[in-house]
């Protein structure tokens, strides 16, 4: 994965909403996090409007207070993480109240390592940040139980989905959500554009252990005697002439 | 330029038709420091200081003094991070090259004490910043110092230990200090050995500056790291490695090795005399030593080599002279075991154990000036009846003469003020506690 989108370098960011969203809306495209199928639907760009609803639904942390008198908010390298986050998962159909909370409950870190195209971590590190991961679930479960032990278990409120999940499954979800928006920067490397890869069901013949033929399925069903009658020549012709279709390499 | 592997049994031939134990050295000779190149590797080093409320004044006073005396001997090549825990992680100074010592240091200055001690969340916030350039430097380590127990966040010893080894197997070595009489030494040195580092205590803040300049002198003069030995004894040799060394994949892991210093361990081989029926006319094979390690230059290997020796009567087998550096380190050894043994009955203020242990140990002792030494100390603590100060000091010592160094020309006699010549790291002791400047 190539690092020339580590969003790191944006790691002392203090700006006003408008370049907030400038920059944001650059980087979503930049890190292709443009949602191009799959499941939910298509996000909006990030603009003024979006990244003012995502800190009242609280996808996004409270504004940094200005000094003095200034009480317009600054927007900071959390404020851009949670947004990239938040997009990576609203693109593989989370909700943004589950969002919400998920962003809430986890470190920069955690969030960074949902967005793709960041420095891969080395073991070292990758390790030590598991064993601090567990630590703050550890903190937490605590504070869970001596929370509900001061209350009394009969008003102790409804787990939400993502708490009453454990957090190996959690994980899971976000590692396969950060596999998915990696796929149009992975595609772009492979074939050019972004365009995720074309899915085609197909039928395959055997013929017995000499020959496996693959066809579309749809072409299948509309095929002539005569397109069938040409494919059969066209495999004995490709068979005979197999020297020169290789151009004198022979596939070991 | 290469590690030497030698194998020193205690006396040159078994005795022909009895049982037979024979005490072997198992010696790796680091090389010479290089005369026309300094001994110079990029250190990664990330300092974990507690600021728990027991810390405040002279001790938090003194861990910023030993914090800043570190920083001032980093050079640009190296890394430093700094980190303060109190419950909460405080990151100082997060893991850079040192391009200021002065900005380091003012940060360090601005430590203030707080509450309680989640050393464990202070250790592993270290180990993110140490991990953080773990490829660039050639050693990193976790420098933590405590003087308490972990009382918040994951607290059990067993769990902390295993994730030093975790951390140590992925390039980072963690070494602990523990500071004063409150610190839990269990946790401490299972978290040094674990982690592949040094444990080091101070009976007081004045004591830290050091093991400090220990751990640093040491790290500047490393040759080799991950030395792992693999013995094989004949059949019908059984082989014991008397050091507490870490034991996995069938190989005994060596401390770090320095140049102009030897690792070492203690092998008690033991024979049945129907092995021993002859070997007069030609040598019995008794044992096979090969060590792997890693060195500047990439990954080594050298051996196997063997130990075979004739078995002689009764008369020729005693006019044998034994080898005095075999017999002096199988006795250190043995007196690390004592150690540990009483530290063990200390702990339970079984001090009727205790008395019978000082006992046998200083007769263990004798003819030994470093052991005898090393005694004082601990009878004082005994006659005490100081239950937290005697467990510390024996915990520690036996913890350093079964993993020390040596000086590859070690004497037999023992007089502090040679041993002040040496490299920090290749000092003999009289106690591990305390500064060999303030004997009391």
């Amino acid at each position: 994965m190539p690092f020339k989108y580590d969003i790191r370098k944006f790691e002392s960011l203090h700006e006003r909403l408008p370049q907030f969203a400038e920059i944001t809306g650059q980087l979503v495209e930049a890190l292709g996090l443009e949602k191009t199928g799959g499941r939910g639907p298509k996000a909006e760009p990030a603009s003024d409007r979006v990244i003012r609803d995502y800190v009242r639904r609280r996808v996004l942390s409270p504004t940094l207070r200005g000094s003095g008198s200034d009480e317009r908010g600054f927007y900071g390298f959390r404020h851009l993480v949670e947004f990239l986050a938040a997009r990576v998962l609203l693109n593989d159909g989370w909700p943004l109240d589950k969002i919400a909370q998920h962003n809430i409950g986890a470190g920069t870190d955690e969030l960074l390592a949902l967005i793709p195209g960041q420095p891969e971590e080395n073991e070292a590190l990758a390790l030590a940040r598991s064993f601090r991961r567990d630590a703050r679930r550890l903190d937490q479960r605590h504070n869970e139980q001596g929370a509900l032990f001061s209350r009394g278990p009969a008003d102790a409120p409804p787990q939400t989905v993502a708490a009453a999940q454990p957090p190996e499954f959690s994980d899971r979800i976000a590692v396969a959500a950060r596999r998915r928006a990696e796929l149009p920067m992975l595609m772009r490397q492979i074939s050019g554009d972004g365009s995720p890869p074309a899915v085609r069901n197909g039928v395959t013949f055997e013929f017995g252990d000499r020959l496996t033929l693959i066809i579309d399925r749809e072409r299948l069903r509309n095929i002539t005697v005569s397109e069938a009658d040409a494919i059969g020549r066209a495999i004995s012709a490709a068979l005979i002439d197999y020297p020169n279709l290789t151009r004198g390499k022979d596939p070991k | 330029m290469q590690v030497e592997l030698q194998l020193c049994p205690r006396k040159g031939a078994l005795l022909l038709g009895h049982d037979n134990l024979l005490e072997v050295l198992v010696r790796a000779v680091g090389p010479q420091p290089p005369s026309d190149a300094p001994v110079k590797k990029a250190l990664n080093l990330t300092l974990v200081i507690d600021k728990s409320g027991s810390m405040s004044g002279q001790p938090l006073d003194e861990a910023k003094r030993c914090a800043a005396a570190i920083i001032d001997r980093l050079g640009p090549s190296d890394y430093i991070s700094v980190v303060a825990y109190d419950d909460q992680v405080e990151l100082v100074w997060p893991a850079q090259t040192v391009t200021s010592t002065a900005s380091v240091k003012d940060a360090v200055s601005r430590i203030r004490e707080g509450g309680m001690t989640a050393l464990h969340d202070g250790w592993a916030a270290g180990a993110e910043q140490a991990a953080l350039n773990v490829g660039k430097a050639g050693v990193s380590r976790v420098l933590l110092l405590s003087d308490g127990g972990a009382n918040k966040g994951l607290t059990d010893p067993a769990a902390i230990a295993s994730q030093c080894a975790q951390l140590a197997a992925k390039g980072i070595g963690t070494s602990t200090y523990g500071l004063g009489q409150g610190f839990n030494e269990d946790l401490m040195l299972a978290m040094a050995k674990s982690g592949r580092g040094n444990g080091y205590y101070g009976q007081t803040a004045a004591d830290l500056m050091g093991p400090f300049q220990q751990e640093f002198d040491l790290l500047q003069a490393l040759y080799a790291t991950n030395l792992q030995l693999t013995l094989s004894a004949a059949p019908g040799v059984k082989l014991q490695v008397a050091n507490d060394l870490e034991h996995s994949h069938g190989a005994w892991r060596l401390p770090d090795l320095a140049y102009g210093a030897e690792a070492w361990a203690v092998v008690r081989l033991s024979l049945a005399k129907s092995v021993v029926a002859s070997g007069e006319a030609s040598p019995l094979r008794l044992l096979e030593a090969s060590l792997s390690f890693e060195a500047q230059d990439g990954a080594h290997a050298i051996g196997p080599i063997s130990l075979a020796l004739p078995a002689l009567p009764v008369a020729a087998h005693v006019a044998l002279a034994e080898d005095e550096t075999v017999a002096r380190r199988a006795q250190e050894v043995r007196f690390a075991e004592l150690q540990r043994d009483a530290a063990d009955a200390a702990r339970k203020e079984d001090w009727s154990r205790v008395d019978e242990v000082l006992q046998t140990a200083r007769t263990e002792a004798e003819g030994n000036e470093w052991l005898s030494a090393s005694m004082q100390s601990l009878e004082r603590y005994a006659r005490m009846r100081d239950r937290q100060q005697f467990a510390k000091e024996a915990s520690f010592k036996s913890q350093r003469m079964m993993t020390r160094l040596s000086a590859a020309d070690e004497f037999m006699e023992f007089s502090a003020s040679f041993e002040a010549t040496r490299p920090s790291f290749l000092r003999r002791r009289q106690e591990e506690g305390k500064s060999d400047q303030k004997k009391d």
